[in-house]
């Protein structure tokens, strides 16, 4: 069975590119959120081998959605999603348990290679 | 053909044809014999003597001059590509193979073809294209095989050679100096320019392993000085590592022997190093003498430590922020003991370069997670070595093709300069300061103008028809003012010109800094070379010959002498070690020393070893003074060392020292104290060309001893003579003194007239202990100018040289070390 990937983003557009780019990978992308607080719902519901998280996200941003998860499941893999001025947000991220960050704008090749380094597949 | 001869008539032009033929038929002639000479060397394997070639030069010369007046354009053209390639032969910078061989010949029939056809036709025409091509292509080829085989006569090749080595000792100099001063970045822009030099020389003589390997230093160099990176240690053993690659392929093609078989792997490991800096264009290096001293450090507490370096893709954005993630995740499965560099500095700058980060943490048998923790996006490269006591790093993950462990370059570098001690380098060329061929010039001025006197006096002597008394007297004052004149100019030249055989002792100094650094690394013990006295100048071949004895009593210092840290610090010392290497002027001899701050030589040690050895017996040893004991480490075969290190202690001992010192009528002192340091004191003529020696007469023959040796003269009365062991011995202010008869030691025929009365005695010393030298007559003190003997005496012992007194007669020059060791 393939790895299942959870997406969760505000953006509609971003959900979608990042959808564009795991599937032909071989992976599933199982579910998406809008919120963080949908992403820890999704993740409960799911339980995915990843988790793609925005860090600026309305109603629980991605942080706080981090923490919970990686209370639900402390070797939970997650993908922070950043923009390059962000830093402070990312650090606090870091420090909380992310597995690794993607900055926005995206560069294609290098999200296919923290999802499948995230994965242990490459 | 003789559209430029318009002016000449034709019968002019037939006349000036016919004496050109005539007189060309002796130039071609001299061309075809001396060819066939050539063809006959060639053939034999045998050499072309020059006067061959130059013969041939000369007629290919003559023939396209007399050709270019009447203008017999092929023939010019044809004997100018002969006289080129000939002159190319003449200077040596090609050699006569078959190959140019073929196409000379094969131009001189093309020539003599053209001759011919001149004599039917008067003109010279025929198609010489073929022969000029060949020309060209021959001398293309010829060119960059020859360029292989150096000739060592080639006065460039001399001149890079001086040249060269000289930058070479510089470049040591100064990165020794900058490995103590890493923040001087102007010592990096000196090193750049001696390497450039280096580079630029080398390419010019087509040492092309020499400019290849300077042309990759110059690569580190310049990132250095562009980037402002401090190398670290890694990089400068590399770069000493090279530099020695390179005396040593400037050697080996002088001597005319192989390449050192590790040039490939010096060569390959430059490379990996450029290619570093290639691929990142400014990879930021981590300084690994910090991370070595941690992990000695953390070693020592008794830690099991992982070093791991991570390095991060040049063109990823926010590296600090990957650089947390790894320090994070590392931190969530083990200890991090240190990470370099440290977050603040990754933090302040965002770098548009390639950053190894190196992390050393707790080796907790996790390797597969620590795998997985840095396995993560814009980590292109990673290393997990284990980290163990001899600090041989193993490295157990995933190899980086780019970053080598420091312990390989270690050892590259150790083997070259290893086999450096075994060329010793003696180059005949010697560089004089400008100042001395200055004063030279001077006193040769000045000796053109006593000529002048000399002359005039001669008139006046010539016009002095009436032997006047008082004129004659007059003349004689000026003759006699003039001769001390010339004596004095004499005695001026003879000093100028000994002075520019005078170079400073600074250069073999410098070397042994480099020579210290080596060893304590080797060693792991921290010694300082503290020089005193390095413009103190002496005689360029005692300089050359001192190289090898001070390198032994270097090592032996550094590696018997100084003990290490722990001890140390034990016996209340500062940590590093010091040796000191100075040089003055006494007198007529220079004084070196080589004195360390060591644990000493505790003759008690010594006495029982020689014992133990069978040197001596229990009995003997009993009446020897303590300085005798230690003159005992002199003797061949003897060492107190306890353990053989790779440095010292494998019988290459201070009797090899001593006979080396000796050998430039040099003498050893030693002088120690347990627990505070050894000093060796070599007394060394200022040079061996003049010597101030005491001149006796033995059986009617005059014999100069060295005044260096020479410590008193005695006259002593028979009565005073014992007979001790059937040898004659005299006392002397307590001590017996044994006397020796010349004509034991030489063979030389013994006087009729046995010396019956008071004995003439000179007392000579080695140093170590004095004899009485018996002798007929004493005649006193001079300077004497020594002719070496030639190889046939070499076999008879007791003597150096010889000289020439003032009236003419030969004195032969003792050699009174060999004379101590005879009886």
């Amino acid at each position: 069975m393939s790895k299942q990937i959870l997406i969760a983003d505000d953006a509609p557009i971003i959900r979608l590119m990042l959808k564009d780019l795991i599937t032909p990978l071989g992976y599933q992308v199982i579910a998406e959120a809008s919120n963080g607080e949908e992403a820890v719902e999704k993740y409960k519901e799911f339980k995915p081998d990843l988790v793609t998280l925005d860090i600026i996200m309305p109603q629980k941003n991605g942080i706080q959605a981090l923490a919970e998860i990686l209370a639900i499941n402390p070797k939970a893999k997650v993908i922070m999603i950043t923009a390059i001025d962000q830093k402070e947000y990312l650090t606090n991220a870091i420090k909380t348990g992310a597995s690794d960050y993607i900055v926005k704008p995206f560069e294609e090749e290098r999200v296919r290679s923290v999802i499948r380094k995230a994965l242990g597949d490459l | 053909m003789e559209g430029n001869n318009n002016s000449m008539s034709e019968s002019d032009r037939r006349e000036m044809l016919s004496d050109f033929l005539i007189d060309c038929e002796v130039l071609l002639k001299t061309l075809n014999d001396k060819l066939l000479v050539c063809e006959k060397a060639i053939s034999s394997k045998g050499t072309i003597a020059d006067v061959d070639i130059d013969a041939m030069f000369r007629a290919a010369h003559s023939i396209k001059g007399a050709a270019s007046f009447i203008g017999l354009e092929n023939i010019v053209k044809l004997t100018h590509e002969m006289e080129n390639i000939l002159q190319k032969i003449k200077n040596k910078q090609i050699l006569m193979e078959e190959k140019i061989f073929n196409v000379l010949f094969k131009a001189f029939d093309k020539l003599e073809a053209l001759f011919e056809r001149l004599k039917e036709t008067s003109f010279d025409d025929g198609d010489i294209e073929q022969e000029i091509v060949s020309f060209k292509n021959v001398l293309a080829f010829v060119t960059e095989s020859s360029s292989n085989s150096k000739n060592k006569n080639d006065k460039y090749w001399q001149q890079y050679l001086v040249e060269t080595i000289q930058n070479i000792d510089d470049f040591n100099k100064e990165l020794l100096n900058y490995e103590k001063n890493k923040d001087k970045i102007d010592i990096i822009d000196t090193l750049f320019r001696i390497t450039h030099t280096i580079k630029g020389s080398s390419g010019l003589l087509k040492v092309s392993n020499a400019h290849k390997v300077a042309h990759n230093m110059e690569n580190i160099l310049n990132y250095a000085r562009s980037s402002g990176q401090q190398l670290d240690n890694y990089w400068i053993s590399a770069l000493f590592g090279a530099i020695d690659l390179i005396k040593e392929i400037v050697m080996s093609q002088n001597d005319n022997r192989p390449l050192p078989d590790n040039i490939n792997k010096v060569l390959d490991n430059l490379n990996r190093l450029n290619s570093i800096i290639e691929n990142s264009n400014s990879a930021i290096v981590v300084s690994n003498d910090q991370v070595e001293e941690k992990i000695k450090q953390l070693i020592t507490q008794g830690n099991n430590i992982l070093k791991i370096s991570v390095q991060l893709e040049s063109d990823l954005s926010m590296k600090s922020m990957k650089a947390l993630l790894l320090q994070e995740k590392l931190a969530r499965i083990t200890n991090i003991h240190l990470m370099l560099p440290s977050m603040e500095v990754l933090e302040k700058e965002d770098f548009k370069k390639d950053v190894t980060i190196i992390f050393l943490i707790d080796d907790k048998n996790n390797q597969t997670d620590i795998k997985e923790a840095i396995n993560i996006d814009g980590v292109t490269q990673f290393n997990i070595e284990k980290q163990s006591i001899n600090n041989s790093a193993t490295a157990t993950a995933t190899a980086t093709p780019t970053t080598p462990p420091a312990s390989n370059s270690n050892s590259n570098s150790n083997s070259i300069s290893n086999s450096n001690q075994h060329n010793h380098l003696e180059i005949s060329t010697i560089k004089v300061d400008s100042n001395k061929i200055d004063t030279l010039l001077n006193l040769s001025g000045e000796l053109v103008i006593l000529r002048a006197k000399f002359s005039q006096i001669l008139h006046r002597l010539r016009q002095e028809k009436n032997f006047d008394y008082k004129n004659i007297n007059s003349i004689i004052n000026i003759f006699d003012e003039t001769t001390s004149s010339l004596g004095k100019m004499a005695s001026e030249i003879q000093t100028s010109v000994m002075q520019t055989r005078m170079i400073p002792i600074e250069g073999i100094f410098n070397r042994f800094k480099r020579t210290v650094r080596d060893i304590s690394h080797e060693l792991g013990k921290n010694i300082e070379l503290v020089t005193r006295g390095e413009d103190t100048e002496l005689d360029k071949k005692i300089v050359d010959s001192l190289s090898e004895p001070l390198t032994h009593m270097i090592r032996n210092a550094a590696d018997h002498g100084i003990e290490d840290q722990e001890e140390r610090k034990r016996a209340g010392k500062a940590e590093q070690g010091t040796i000191y290497l100075s040089a003055s002027h006494r007198g007529n001899s220079i004084c070196i020393e080589v004195a360390d701050d060591g644990k000493g030589i505790d003759h008690n040690k010594v006495l029982k070893s020689a014992i133990e050895k069978g040197i001596l017996t229990e009995e003997k040893a009993q009446t020897m003074s303590k300085q005798d004991i230690l003159n005992l480490i002199f003797l061949p075969g003897f060492s107190t060392a306890a353990k053989v290190t790779g440095i010292s202690g494998r019988g290459v001992g201070m009797d090899v020292v001593k006979n080396m010192i000796n050998s430039v009528n040099g003498i050893v002192e030693i002088n120690t104290e347990v627990g505070s340091g050894t000093s060796f004191l070599l007394k060394i003529p200022l040079t061996l060309a003049i010597i101030q020696a005491l001149n006796v007469i033995v059986a009617k023959e005059v014999y100069s001893i060295p005044i260096e040796s020479v410590v008193e003269i005695l006259k002593v009365h028979p009565f005073d003579i014992y007979s001790v062991d059937g040898n004659e011995t005299v006392k002397l202010r307590g001590h017996a003194l044994s006397l020796i008869e010349l004509e034991n030691v030489i063979k030389v025929q013994s006087d009729e007239n046995k010396r019956m009365g008071i004995k003439n005695i000179v007392v000579i010393t080695n140093g170590q202990k004095q004899v009485g030298l018996v002798i007929d007559d004493l005649i006193g003190k001079d300077e004497m100018v020594i002719k070496s003997l030639s190889e046939h005496f070499s076999h008879v012992k007791g003597i150096t040289g010889a000289s020439i007194l003032g009236d003419g007669r030969v004195a032969l020059i003792l050699d009174p070390l060999a004379i101590m060791r005879e009886i």
